[in-house]
């Protein structure tokens, strides 16, 4: 796969006895965004520290932009822009200090390219780090992932701390990175967010890859929670049959239950009542696991 | 090329970062050394400190850098030497060192500073060499900035010693805080722990120092002080001798070797 920016085969971590991840077989094309899923502990950031050299592998090959990951390391992360929210920052430096100080491993000047992407997510550079809320230093993480226009964006959890409106934002900047022939590979636990800025996902559990799918494949499947205030009292075994309904619970005047699939059966079933008030919700990747994937891991998401 | 260019970029900013703490170090040991000069006028040529001095205990004349240095503590030389070199200096510089050796290794890791420098293309080997050159400069620079205060103010107070004897004894005791330096950034790059890393660099330090001293009083002691770095950097009394070759080949050799361990096992070390 000559032309496949990033590509993993087989890649395995033991920590001791304990698997962080297992066989993993990774593909990613420039010009494409992949979505690494996963519950918590999963082994997103386990697989992510490899390509990054942070960790070795127990065995497994890991390659970026054709160079190994480990031997290479070098080269490689010359052309990764890297995000990640274990990353710790210099707190007393101001962000501008910050971001102009790691430019500089690069040797390029990324003085307009740090104002232009501060002007766009709304930092103000002139603040120290320690300062900063979640948010903020999010932005730093992400300034200092995208400054240096890299073939390869390695993004692990990128929106973590981010309102809404600079999560649009995110995802405009992959889809420009995308279209410029940069792969793009995060890791999120959201569903929503994936099906909206990635192609393909993979999805890992129990650090096993359990599925790869095309994003419009897990939109047909993924969950909402709704909860509907109606008027009068609803009766539950109504809404039970409906397809794709399930987790029905009735409290007084209001339903909750989850969806996956088509809305449209349930829509028709809410519409024959007056309806107060109706909430609808993403469910996050756990919970889907749970009813998706219970059968090919350990049993249930009690042990992480 | 692009390896000597990341580890000055890492050097500048570990160098920046402690600032403060070095500057406070700096200030401690430049008012310890002024305490040390504006005491020497009443002890010189003292009788009655002199004959005090002789009946201390060897015990405690062999921690001050042993018995025949202890009985010449009414000469210049022998003071500075007895009250600066013999145990102070080098033992503080062993702390300063094994502060900061820890901290930029171990101490990085830890709060995750290590994976936004390894996120960028920079060699394991660069950026621990840019910390080890951090951590030797720092002492060289608080150990310069004592000789040079005990070498300017000394004669004014009627002790003259000669900045040759000065600096050759400085140079022990920066050596010797070289040398654990080195020791905290090899146990941090081993476990990733800066109280870890500076502790066995300490416990190394004073071991050593133990061993050194004691070693006057047990003979069964005698032929293991080789092993103890504190004997290397003192023996010999360089502030009358003149730097001990040998003694203070020994501990550059070590210095290499401990930062060399240390560029090894972190190239194999997994971060947190």
């Amino acid at each position: 796969m000559s032309d496949a920016a990033i590509v993993t085969r087989g890649l395995t971590k033991y920590y001791g006895e304990h698997p962080g991840a297992i066989d993993v077989d990774l593909d990613v094309r420039p010009g494409e965004v992949v979505g690494f899923l996963g519950p918590n502990g999963a082994g997103k950031s386990t697989t992510i520290k490899m390509l990054l050299d942070f960790i070795a592998p127990t065995s497994g090959t890991a390659t970026v932009a054709g160079l190994d990951c480990r031997r290479d390391s070098v080269e490689v992360r010359q052309r990764v822009g890297f995000l990640s929210s274990d990353v710790g920052y210099y707190e007393r430096l101001t962000a501008s200090d910050l971001l102009q100080w790691l430019g500089g491993f690069r040797a390029d000047d990324c003085g307009p390219a740090i104002e232009a992407l501060a002007a766009r997510l709304g930092l103000d550079l002139s603040r120290r780090v320690g300062d900063l809320s979640t948010g903020n230093r999010q932005k730093v993480g992400l300034i200092q992932a995208f400054m240096h226009e890299p073939d390869v964006f390695i993004l692990d959890e990128p929106t973590a701390g981010l309102d809404p409106l600079l999560r649009r934002e995110f995802e405009a900047m992959v889809r420009e990175q995308a279209d410029r022939g940069a792969a793009v590979f995060l890791s999120s636990h959201v569903i929503d967010e994936v099906e909206r800025s990635c192609d393909r996902v993979v999805i890992i559990k129990d650090a096993r890859v359990v599925a790869h799918e095309n994003v419009a494949d897990l939109t047909s499947r993924s969950m909402r929670e709704i909860t509907a205030r109606l008027t009068g009292l609803p009766a539950a075994a109504a809404f039970e049959a409906i397809a794709g309904v399930s987790d029905v619970a009735v409290d007084g005047d209001t339903v909750h239950l989850r969806l996956s699939g088509s809305p449209d059966a349930l829509l028709k079933k809410l519409a024959r009542h007056e309806v107060v008030d109706l909430v609808v919700a993403p469910v996050d990747l756990d919970e889907a696991f749970l009813h998706y994937y219970r059968d090919t891991g350990a049993g249930d998401d009690g042990a992480r | 090329m692009a390896l000597a260019d990341g580890g000055r970029l890492i050097a500048r900013r570990a160098w920046l970062d402690r600032r403060r703490v070095r500057s406070w170090w700096a200030l401690g040991m430049l008012a310890y050394a002024a305490m040390i000069l504006a005491v020497w006028p009443s002890l010189e040529g003292s009788d009655s400190f002199a004959d005090v001095a002789q009946d201390y205990p060897d015990a405690i004349k062999a921690l001050f850098g042993g018995s025949e240095a202890f009985d010449a503590i009414t000469t210049p030389a022998g003071f500075i030497n007895t009250y600066i070199f013999s145990f102070m200096l080098p033992l503080l510089m062993m702390a300063l060192a094994s502060a900061a050796g820890a901290s930029l290794l171990a101490g990085e890791d830890e709060d995750g500073r290590l994976q936004l420098l390894l996120a960028q293309p920079v060699a394991r080997t660069a950026a621990v060499l840019a910390k080890a050159a951090v951590v030797i400069a720092e002492v060289v620079l608080v150990v310069a900035v004592v000789v040079v205060l005990i070498a300017v103010f000394g004669p004014l107070v009627d002790l003259d010693v000669g900045l040759g004897g000065l600096t050759a004894a400085g140079l022990g005791s920066a050596l010797f805080g070289g040398l654990h330096g080195g020791i905290a950034l090899l146990a941090g790059a081993l476990t990733g722990r800066r109280s870890t890393a500076m502790g066995v660099a300490i416990v190394v330090g004073v071991g050593g120092y133990l061993l050194s001293s004691l070693a006057e009083l047990a003979s069964w002691l005698e032929p293991f002080r080789f092993v103890s770095p504190m004997y290397h950097a003192v023996a010999g009394d360089p502030v009358s001798n003149g730097v001990p070759v040998t003694n203070y080949v020994v501990l550059a050799v070590a210095v290499a070797a401990v930062i060399i361990a240390a560029v090894a096992v972190f190239r194999g070390h997994d971060l947190h």
